[in-house]
């Protein structure tokens, strides 16, 4: 297991390098540049900024330089929008902001869509299972963008039950919570129906009704571990997906997460603070990829992990 | 006598879109306390849903018993009918008073479960065993049915196990809480030859030990010939010829019967003899057609074959039968077929 792991690490770096070169050099061919605002910078100003940022160096060498940051301090260069904060800092404030939002909503998206799915498939072709699926093809279909201020409009606006925006007490969590949760339990719920049917048909579950075994026990203890596997390896992506996914809530209610600076910061051709969101992104699938990779070893004994 | 287990013209269906399957149509059979019954036919007989329909494991919908009874005696109370229980009634029968063992020991014990789980659970069940108890009953057990090494064993993942060895543990499972009927679809069928002569002797060993009823359903006349006490032969949904193993072997009357015994080798043959198969296929049992199902390749087919299913004929023992077993002596030989009827007409009119 602990041999697995560094393993894993170790694949980490090459692709996190990848990804590092790819987004440094990727975000430096579009047009334009950092200062090149819609109101003409003077001259000698745009001269000392580019002297500051070593923007006149021939590509390769800013890439060198900023690699040798990386890898000797740590650093991941200054921004060049928001003027004396590095990208590191900017990170470490909104990074936790975004996970914050992130897990509530995965969480508030499993404890939804499981059961969900769970019920379709143990009541399938049942009006149950017909309702169950056809909200999740309406979570599916409605874009956060569109599900967020209907939801502002009515619960905050009409009945003042919730705050509009912002991120301060757990009040303030509900809305972007479960709006980021909410395509994300349609599709875990569509997940664990389809992976719960097919253990559901399978021959093991035959024979637990052949022991007597009732069909709670059944569900609970024969079906639930296979049936969620699907679930399980969608997790690893979907977090990260959910990570990169709520910009769009964290715009409409305003919260300082990490998302708001990625759109922001390609916007602005803050070339620093793109590469080093892109790479905290690559990390953050790797790793929780490599924990799903961990959890189907204990869900389904047959998994080997030493490959 | 009341028999262990007695289905009176049991008829399932499954009412599809394509039409109404008559998977089951019109099957009665018995099985006594340590006799083992062997039910033979082709794939789509109808030989597995007749047994699933004894243990009502027919998914509903789209499968129902439509009409018959299923018979059956626990302790020597009075027959109970399991076409009319409820399922709660049923939970308390199934892996109980009368338990199954599947056909592919590779997908039918759950790969998530360590045996030991998947043992135990049957105790606590039925049992009210618990902890300890269930765990030493369930090594017991094991060891019972040959696994070696069974207190190892006993926490391992069925994938740590051979194809033999899981069907031990099947059968294990299945025999826990000693039940009065076995039901064995095609035991042997995903075993190789070796392990598959291992596995019968088990099951024949726990007839005569634990004088348990089976069923043993399978396509394999061989199995058949070792295990069986008696026999049924299926054909499309229906019992086309049963009576006890010998006299089945020595004196098959049923066309379909004589057809398969003439499709096998056997290894006292005379290497010049050719197999017969059957020639055409068995029908779709949705669109099973009048009269006698076999006729299509019956080559003595007549005119009464389209029109009526043969009614049941009883035939008397042929006179070399050799020994039958002491629970199937003196239970009938019957066959449904029209060709009975014409030799006692024509032996009639000679006289």
């Amino acid at each position: 297991m602990l041999a697995f792991i560094l393993r894993r690490l170790l694949t980490i770096i090459p692709t996190l390098f990848l990804v590092a070169t790819l987004v440094f050099v990727l975000v430096r061919l579009a047009p334009g540049g950092p200062f090149d605002a819609e109101r003409e910078v003077p001259a000698e100003v745009k001269k000392a900024l580019d002297e500051k940022f070593h923007l006149n160096d021939p590509i390769t060498t800013q890439y060198k330089d900023w690699l040798v940051q990386l890898v000797t301090k740590g650093s991941l260069g200054p921004s060049m929008k928001y003027s004396n904060r590095t990208v590191e800092e900017i990170i470490g404030i909104t990074l936790p902001v975004s996970m914050e939002l992130g897990l509530w909503a995965m969480l508030v998206a499993l404890a939804i869509g499981v059961p969900l799915g769970i019920l379709g498939a143990v009541r399938q072709n049942t009006w149950k299972d017909s309702l169950a699926m056809a909200s999740a093809m309406l979570g599916i279909s409605i874009p956060r963008f569109v599900l967020a201020p209907l939801l502002v409009l009515v619960l905050s606006l009409k009945l003042y039950l919730l705050p509009v925006a912002r991120w301060e007490s757990w009040r303030h969590m509900v809305l972007p919570v479960f709006c980021a949760a909410l395509p994300m339990a349609a599709y875990i719920a569509r997940l664990a129906r389809a992976g719960m049917l097919e253990v559901i048909r399978s021959d093991f579950v035959r024979t637990a009704r052949a022991k007597g075994l009732s069909e709670r026990v059944i569900i609970l203890r024969h079906a639930l571990k296979g049936g969620m596997l699907p679930v399980v390896s969608f997790i690893g992506p979907g977090f990260a997906g959910l990570l990169v996914g709520s910009l769009v809530v964290e715009k409409i209610f305003d919260i300082p997460g990490m998302g708001r600076y990625l759109v922001e910061s390609v916007l602005n051709k803050d070339y620093y603070l793109t590469a080093g969101i892109a790479l905290v992104y690559g990390t953050l699938l790797m790793v929780s990829n490599t924990a799903v990779d961990i959890a189907y070893k204990f869900l389904d004994p047959r998994v080997e992990l030493d490959r | 006598m009341t028999h262990l287990l007695e289905v009176k013209n049991l008829k399932t269906h499954f009412f599809t879109e394509e039409g109404v399957v008559k998977a089951v149509d019109g099957v009665s059979y018995h099985v006594d306390r340590a006799e083992v019954l062997g039910i033979v036919g082709e794939s789509g007989s109808g030989k597995s849903v007749s047994s699933l329909s004894t243990m009502r494991l027919i998914p509903e919908p789209p499968g129902k018993i439509v009409s018959g009874e299923i018979l059956f005696s626990s302790k020597g109370d009075k027959p109970k009918d399991l076409a009319r229980a409820s399922e709660l009634e049923m939970q308390r029968i199934r892996g109980n008073r009368i338990a199954m063992i599947f056909q592919d020991p590779m997908t039918s014990l759950n790969p998530y479960l360590r045996i030991s789980r998947q043992l135990t659970e049957v105790l606590e069940l039925h049992k009210n065993m618990k902890g300890n108890e269930a765990r030493e009953r369930g090594i017991e057990m094991l060891k019972a049915v040959g696994i070696p090494d069974p207190s190892r064993r006993f926490d391992d993942y069925p994938h740590q196990l051979s194809g033999g060895m899981r069907q031990r543990v099947m059968i294990a499972m299945a025999l826990l809480c000693e039940p009065e009927l076995l039901i064995a679809d095609e035991p042997t069928t995903a075993l190789d030859v070796t392990i598959q002569a291992q596995i019968l002797e088990l099951i024949a060993e726990r007839r005569d030990l634990s004088k348990v009823g089976v069923v043993l359903i399978t396509h394999d006349l061989g199995v058949v010939a070792r295990l069986a006490d008696r026999v049924a032969v299926m054909y499309a949904g229906r019992i086309v010829e049963q009576g006890p193993a010998t006299q089945i072997f020595k004196d098959p009357r049923h066309p379909y019967t004589v057809g398969l015994a003439r499709s096998i080798p056997r290894l006292d043959d005379d290497r010049s003899r050719r197999l017969v198969p059957i020639p055409g296929m068995p029908p779709s049992l949705a669109k099973v057609p009048s009269g006698c199902p076999f006729r299509a390749r019956c080559k003595n087919a007549m005119q009464v074959c389209a029109e009526v299913f043969p009614a049941e004929r009883v035939i008397p023992y042929s006179e070399d039968t050799g020994t039958f077993r002491s629970s199937s002596e003196g239970a009938a030989h019957i066959v449904h077929c029209h060709e009975e009827d014409l030799e006692k007409v024509q032996a009639v009119g000679a006289t």
